[in-house]
């Protein structure tokens, strides 16, 4: 099973990545709206609840059918907000699907993710709901089969006395009480939701809940065009005494009905229980084996000096900082393993070197980068391309520096700024980072810092005696090698213009710092 | 690729991404073919509960506090009834229906789908009980409330497409009856 479902997961994040690499093109990876699904799906709920608010007024529980079919007569108000509503509500159902996609392809969704992966389906669960309580209160023909068929499967429950379908058998009409039901249930719900939401982004130090101006405009502008242009029709009412025919079917709600309607209701009910435990369970299947997870950042508290930008850049508030038990007065920073996903982006902010996943501090970035300097130093004049191993680093995305030196990187929030500097000192003509878009950064927030620490002077900021002029950094996802190509054409076209130009005299970091590292160790 | 190109590529696909939105949310789907119909019988049973006591044992008295050492323990269900129904001569349906809980204790329910042929159909249900309650009664009086009715129906039906032929309880005229559309 777990070799399945990683397959799977490696099979989904193929297409994915050619599908961002594409839209990337097309919209820029600002606007890319698969790389915005989490926030767009937050936004689109924003605007099913605007526009609810104004069904609201107009709904009456005495006439279900009849006040929905009065709120579509309205040509200038009701009809549009109606369509907005729907077509809102199925884009954000889309989104969601999407960044849940999202998340399972690229192994975001076991260890301190478990909680956001969890909270997400239960989300995704309210959100359904909400939708199903919104179909049945027009209590058209749609209604009356999703109303039906969801009966059938509680009363497949051994917890009522008599069979919920008796409500729907047509013996007399449906009492208001139901629809009032519905509709507290549809209001409720939404509040229910923001709960769970809250739970779903509290290990994030700075979640983003609204996508780009451009993104959300896109989105609402071209929802809001679609229900003036093709409004929702009403469908028939609902009558018990009647088979239902022709359903207009929304399929991103009631795709299953279809799939149970010749099922026994516990059949569907048990199909339905077992998708929901595989869906809840994908935290255990997608966890690497203990002797392959990335292990927790450490701190090296004799190294520590309590600045706590490694707790302001950590994306996880995986790091806090607590009083010192040696008597220095610093605080020391702590990291809690529960968090941290062991992005290692604490190490690129730390200038002492002292935080980082073992392996993967500054520390052990300058000496493995000293054993690949002292087997091949760059030749003259070699533009040195750190990319992200996610990105155009990975060798599987089949993209080759023409020319110039592949030093693959964890993550471009992890990397050094020393390192930058040392690649310079070696005698490269320049530095290209390849990080990935800053939306689709696995560790969330890598190629940001990234930008500080190079050139906003962000603690572990590059030396101010590095030429920034031999320094790049630019963004490609690993289905864009034409991105990479020409971003490195560019820079080589900017150097071309500083050759006469000597660089700056550069000192040897590691040289610096030897005595240092020596007096540790 | 120019970025003029890029744009309109771009607004195509978004128009198509979003023309795709609105015809997924209304795609046909016949839940229910114009040759299929319904007889559904859905209704709840006037009953009559069987008690059956016994004087508890001393051995089960001692095993219980003080307070709760009644003389004898009393056991109560409904009576369960035969479901038949039968269709142009042919029974399509003989269930046992017990009482609901799982002490069998609650009121009895019915509710049946059977799937028919639009057009005529001599239907025949029948609902009586199995067990007489008034055997497990003395008192005359209770022998009257105790006393289980079997009910019956028995009817051309003809059903048009689609339609649901619901049969149910009147409690009034204490029969089964059909209840035809609005």
């Amino acid at each position: 099973m777990k070799a399945r479902l990683q397959t799977l997961r490696h099979a989904a994040w193929r297409p994915l990545a050619a599908v961002d690499g594409t839209l990337n093109r097309l919209y820029g990876w600002r606007f890319n709206p698969l790389y915005q699904s989490g926030a767009l799906a937050v936004l689109l709920l924003a605007v099913v609840s605007v526009t609810g608010l104004y069904l609201l007024l107009f709904y009456r529980i005495g006439a279900p059918w009849e006040s929905v079919d009065r709120i579509s007569g309205q040509a200038w108000s009701g009809r549009w907000i109606r369509g907005l509503h729907r077509y809102a509500s199925d884009a954000a159902l889309v989104a969601v699907g999407v960044h849940a996609l999202r998340m399972f392809a690229q192994g975001r969704s076991w260890g301190p993710r478990a909680l956001a992966w969890i909270s997400g389906v239960l989300l995704t669960g309210l959100v359904l709901l909400c939708g199903w309580t919104g179909y049945v209160m027009v209590w058209d023909v749609q209604a009356q089969a999703l109303a039906v068929a969801g009966a059938r499967m509680l009363d497949a429950l051994p917890l009522f006395g008599e069979p919920i379908s008796r409500t729907f058998v047509g013996e007399s009409p449906m009492p208001g009480q139901f629809f009032f039901l519905n509709l507290f249930l549809h209001i409720a719900v939404p509040v229910g939701m923001s709960i769970v939401l809250w739970v779903h982004v509290a290990r994030l130090a700075r979640p983003t809940l609204i996508p780009p101006r451009g993104v959300w405009s896109t989105a609402v502008l071209a929802l809001l065009a679609l229900s003036v242009l093709w409004p929702v029709e009403m469908a028939p009412r609902a009558d018990l005494l009647r088979l239902p025919g022709e359903v207009p079917l929304d399929l991103f709600y009631a795709i299953w009905l279809p799939v149970v309607h010749g099922l026994p209701g516990w059949a569907a009910l048990a199909s339905l229980a077992a998708l929901s435990a595989l869906v809840l369970s994908i935290p255990l299947w997608t966890r690497p084996r203990a002797d392959r997870r990335p292990p927790a950042s450490d701190v090296d508290e004799r190294l520590c000096t309590g600045c706590v930008q490694c707790s302001l850049d950590c994306p996880y508030e995986a790091i806090a900082m607590v009083a010192r038990a040696d008597g220095r007065a610093e605080l020391l920073a702590h990291v809690d393993p529960a968090r941290c996903v062991s992005c290692g982006i604490c190490s690129g902010s730390c200038a002492p070197m002292g935080v980082g996943p073992p392996g993967r501090t500054g520390r052990d970035q300058l000496a493995d980068l000293r054993t690949v300097l002292s087997d091949a130093p760059p030749s003259a004049g070699q533009v040195v391309v750190l990319a992200c191993d996610r990105g155009l680093g990975d060798p599987s995305s089949g993209w080759r520096p023409d020319g110039a030196r592949m030093h693959p990187v964890p993550c471009a929030g992890n990397l050094h700024s020393s390192i930058v500097e040392q690649w310079l000192r070696a005698g490269a003509a320049g530095v290209l980072v390849l990080a990935c878009p800053p939306r689709d950064c696995w560790n969330r927030e890598g190629p940001v810092w990234a930008r500080e620490r190079l050139f906003h002077d962000r603690e572990a900021e590059l030396h101010r005696r590095v030429d920034r002029r031999r320094v790049r950094l630019s963004y490609a996802s690993r289905s864009e090698p034409w991105t990479g190509t020409e971003e490195l054409g560019r820079f080589r076209a900017e150097l071309s213009a500083l050759a006469g130009e000597e660089t700056a005299d550069l000192v040897d970091p590691i040289r610096e710092c030897e005595p240092a590292l020596e007096t540790v160790e | 690729m120019r970025p003029r190109a890029r744009t309109a590529i771009g607004a195509i696909l978004t128009a198509l991404a979003t023309l795709g939105i609105g015809a997924a949310s209304r795609t046909p789907w016949t839940a229910s073919h114009a040759d299929q119909a319904l007889l559904r019988l859905s209704w709840r049973a006037q009953s009559a509960a069987t008690e059956e006591c016994r004087p508890l044992t001393e051995k089960e008295k001692a095993e219980l506090p003080v307070h709760m050492r009644v003389p004898e323990v009393c056991e109560t269900r409904e009576v369960p009834y035969l479901l038949q129904v039968r269709i142009d001569g042919s029974v399509v349906l003989a269930d046992t229906v017990h009482g609901a809980g799982a002490r069998e204790d609650r009121p009895i329910y019915v509710f049946r789908e059977t799937e028919l042929a639009p057009g005529p159909h001599a239907l025949d249900v029948e609902f009586a009980p199995i067990a007489d309650a008034r055997d497990h009664v003395e008192d005359d009086e209770e022998k009257d409330e105790a006393k289980a009715i079997p009910l019956e129906y028995s009817e051309t039906i003809v059903l048009g497409d689609r339609e649901v032929a619901l049969v149910t309880y009147d409690p009034e005229r204490r029969a089964l009856v059909r209840v035809v559309g609005r």
